[in-house]
């Protein structure tokens, strides 16, 4: 049956991709005098365009460009980038490891780093310490992602150079050993996934507080205590398990919307990302390229939430 | 302590060593910075980011010609004041001015090694006949302006143009020429590998291109015909925000705005250059879509009931201008300073719509600047009775609408610099039924078009100043479009760093920029 509507909802997916960029006003070949950031110049005549528009396969009627998008992805074909004159599957797939590491290690970093201060504050709800955390985590809540990346910039690259003002490598490094690149590419990561967990933080911090505080007032933490069994047990061993189940969900779900948030990070930091590529597809009406990033990140959420489906069935065998 | 605390303590202590060890391991090797210089001569770094290859098909954006640029050659090179020989030590035009014969030089290669040849040349034109380049300088009115080339011999080739004009010979010249050896039988010119699409014949050659980190690094070509470079090689790395990478030394250039520029004046470790009033925000009309603009004194009030100053002030912080009431603005050689400006003046504006209320859409694209604009205009022109609604839209839609004509008014920026021609095609144009070009929707002026004809077909550059000055005057009188205000854009830089810098203004691109000439020793052909 899921797989069924999985299914489904793919081809719905692939029809909307389609559909969508095109039905967006605008056209990428029709550009003003003050588009010098586009790929074609103002001055282009009739022909000009309708060269192009032949070269990109746009003059043949919509069914049949569909027909040949759909073949083309049976085929692993992507297209061409009307923009940057590149396969959009090499774009995408030498894009998807920058993406992958900093969205994976800064989702990482926020969900352990919220979910344990969200779960102290849980324990001391009452506390000082719980007003200080959630004042501090609801401040921070509302700081954006690239202010806190400039912040960073500024701070760590160019007061105390520690790291690079940008990029994903260091440019023009002639190969050398695997561990030797690590160390650079780590080196690189550090700043923007610095910059994406902190504005990850409070959502975990809060969600896992509100999860843990509801948790923590059931009956069978209330036996645990009366157990005699120390705080650390209660906490970590009895109520995290149960208090975890949204903060799982939300982890896979916030994996699609984390390559929409970290377009801003990537910017910041000049990242090799997919975000930025997205940002620019967009703003050229680059139907191709728009039309492969945005079924990869359909393809990317979909199974998300396939496997969050899976998860959370495994750590509560009431949903099955 | 239990047995348990202590097993707990120890893994800690453990993961702690690991990590610290994986951190130390990391940072131990991490490859070197990249050098600043190489043999005594330095490499400049500039902000990079992906503009396309560096290759005459692969740019992205026809801004952004600084790459190839440098790898290519064209006949004439443009210096801050003109043409300067370059591929092309002579050249000859015929009286009729339909045939150009060029001379070129001994000696050149390309930089694989191949002799460059006349046979080169005139492949370059026939082959940008047929595969039109994203950034079109050959085409005039539609027209691809080279009929035919031919190679006399080695070293000369002969042109035939569709017809004798003043700006022709520049566009020629600025084309970059491209080996036959690689491009011939090419049947898909976007396809072609930048390994071998950029191939030329330039002071630097192509080293490393990466899309994906929108970097560029192009070393000194030490086989280059002419003045020796004075930089081991240029590259353009990723930075993501400009400012602070300069101020952190990572690039060694940068634009700046007047606010930014204040921080630098003064300070003897920066330079700023000297830059040129030449782009700028103008007031478009739309004489279809509001046949009522048809009537000048209309258009007229719109320039007396403006406050332009306030603009320059409030918006370009200073560092800008009134734009001239001839489109030509005041630092560049062609200007008419007899063509009468418009001052701000309320009452002048009321008197000439004796009292005529008016009520106009107004097209800005959705960045702050043009916003500001539109607001700004939309105050005082209350004060006279017109009514502005401001509809501000994404680029692309708003170019779309521009295509269409489905406006009353727009507001856009572009540049006033190299040759005053755009007075002709945004002025002297027959009726345009698209407004992308820079053109007035529905405009038609019986003098502007014959006087714009006849500035593109005059040789004399006496004669034609001549012509461009009434031009400017009649443009002045009948106010196709308000040219608002122009921004003067400076570029900063460290001279102990590197003091070679040249700009250089041009129509295409918004800003001055710099240029070829700023890597190589003086020139003077």
């Amino acid at each position: 049956m899921h797989i069924a509507e999985y299914a489904l909802t793919l081809c719905l997916i692939l029809l909307v991709n389609f559909g969508l960029p095109r039905m967006m006003p605008g056209d990428p070949f029709l550009n003003a005098e003050d588009d010098l950031d586009q790929p074609f110049a103002a001055n282009l005549t009739t022909e000009q365009v309708a060269y192009f528009r032949a070269y990109y396969g746009l003059d043949k009627p919509l069914s049949q460009q569909f027909i040949g998008y759909f073949c083309g992805l049976l085929h692993g074909d992507m297209g061409y980038s009307i923009q940057f004159k590149e396969s959009v599957r090499n774009m995408i797939f030498s894009r998807l490891p920058w993406t992958l590491f900093m969205v994976l290690a800064s989702l990482l970093l926020s969900c352990l780093l919220g979910s344990w201060l969200g779960c102290i504050s849980a324990l001391h709800r009452t506390g000082s310490l719980d007003k200080a955390l959630y004042t501090g985590m609801v401040l921070f809540s509302e700081l954006p992602s690239f202010v806190v990346g400039l912040v960073l910039l500024f701070v760590f690259s160019v007061q105390l150079r520690w790291f690079p003002m940008g990029g994903g490598l260091s440019p023009f490094v002639p190969p050398g050993n695997p561990l030797s690149w690590l160390a650079d590419a780590v080196h690189h990561a550090v700043l923007p996934v610095l910059a994406l967990t902190v504005s990850r933080l409070s959502g975990f911090y809060l969600l896992a507080r509100n999860s843990m505080m509801t948790v923590l007032s059931k009956d069978y933490v209330r036996t645990a205590w009366a157990k005699g069994l120390g705080a650390q047990r209660v906490l970590w061993g009895h109520a995290l398990r149960n208090a975890m189940l949204p903060i799982i969900t939300r982890v896979f779900l916030s994996l699609g919307g984390l390559f929409g948030g970290a377009v801003l990070v990537e910017n910041v930091f000049a990242y090799p990302g997919l975000g930025a590529l997205m940002g620019t597809a967009v703003g050229n009406r680059d139907y191709v390229l728009l039309q492969g990033v945005f079924l990869f990140m359909s393809f990317l959420v979909l199974s998300m939430n396939a496997l969050a489906d899976v998860l959370c069935r495994k750590l509560d065998p009431r949903l099955a | 302590m239990s047995q348990q605390t202590k097993y707990k303590r120890t893994a800690w202590l453990l993961a702690s060593v690991v990590i610290v060890a994986v951190i130390a391991l990391l940072f131990f090797s991490l490859p070197k910075q990249a050098s600043s210089s190489s043999g005594g001569l330095p490499i400049i770094h500039l902000a990079g980011g992906n503009v396309g290859a560096p290759s005459p098909f692969g740019s992205i954006s026809p801004g952004s010609s600084t790459h190839s640029d440098l790898i290519f050659d064209g006949l004439l090179e443009n210096d801050e004041n003109g043409v300067v020989p370059w591929l092309a030590k002579s050249w000859e035009i015929s009286p009729d001015g339909l045939t150009y014969v060029f001379h070129l030089r001994n000696r050149v290669r390309w930089h694989d090694g191949q002799p460059f040849s006349a046979q080169d040349v005139a492949f370059t034109f026939n082959f940008f006949r047929t595969y039109p380049q994203p950034r079109n300088e050959l085409m005039v009115d539609a027209h691809y302006i080279v009929e035919n080339a031919e190679a006399l011999d080695d070293t000369t080739v002969r042109l035939t143009v569709d017809g004798a004009s003043s700006i022709y010979l520049a566009k020629i010249g600025s084309v970059n020429i491209i080996p036959r050896h690689i491009w011939e039988g090419v049947k898909d010119p976007l396809k072609v590998p930048p390994e071998k699409a950029s191939i030329g014949t330039g002071p630097f050659r192509f080293t490393a291109f990466s899309s994906q980190h929108g970097t560029y690094r192009l070393d000194a070509f030490p086989g280059f015909w002419g003045p020796k470079a004075v930089v081991a090689a240029v590259e353009w790395i990723p930075v993501g925000d400009q400012v602070l990478a300069f101020e952190s030394g990572t690039i060694d250039l940068i634009s700046v705005g007047p606010d930014l520029a204040a921080r630098y004046r003064g300070n003897p470790e920066f330079k700023i250059s000297e830059g040129h009033n030449h782009s700028g925000c103008r007031l478009v009309f739309n004489l279809r879509q509001r046949p009522e603009l048809k009537d000048k004194t209309i258009r007229q009030a719109f320039a007396y009931g403006t406050n332009r100053e306030e603009m320059v002030e409030k918006l370009a912080r200073g560092a800008g201008a009134v734009g001239s009431a001839g489109s030509i603005p005041a630092d560049h050689p062609f200007y008419n300073p007899k063509a009468a400006p418009y001052p701000f003046d309320l009452d002048k504006a009321r008197q000439l719509l004796a009292e005529r209320t008016f009520t106009f859409d107004i097209l800005a694209r959705n960045n702050m600047d043009e916003i500001k604009v539109a607001e700004l205009m939309k105050i005082t022109l209350a004060k006279i009775g017109i009514t502005l609604n401001v509809r501000s839209l994404d680029g692309k839609t708003r170019n779309q609408i521009l295509h269409t004509g489905k406006y009353d008014l727009a507001l856009y920026k572009s540049g006033f610099g190299g040759d005053p021609d755009y007075l002709r095609t945004s002025y002297g144009a027959p009726k345009t039924e698209k407004g992308l070009g820079g053109n007035t929707v529905g405009y038609y002026n019986d003098t502007l078009y014959h006087l714009g004809r006849q500035s593109l077909r005059e040789l004399d550059t006496a004669k034609r100043r001549v012509i461009l000055n009434q031009m400017q005057e009649v443009v002045a009188e009948e106010v196709p479009q308000l040219i608002l205000y122009t921004i003067i854009e400076n570029y900063v830089y460290r001279p102990a760093r590197f003091n070679g810098w040249r700009f250089r203004s041009d129509r295409l691109r918004n800003t001055s920029d710099m240029y070829k000439l700023s890597f190589l020793e003086d020139w003077k052909g």
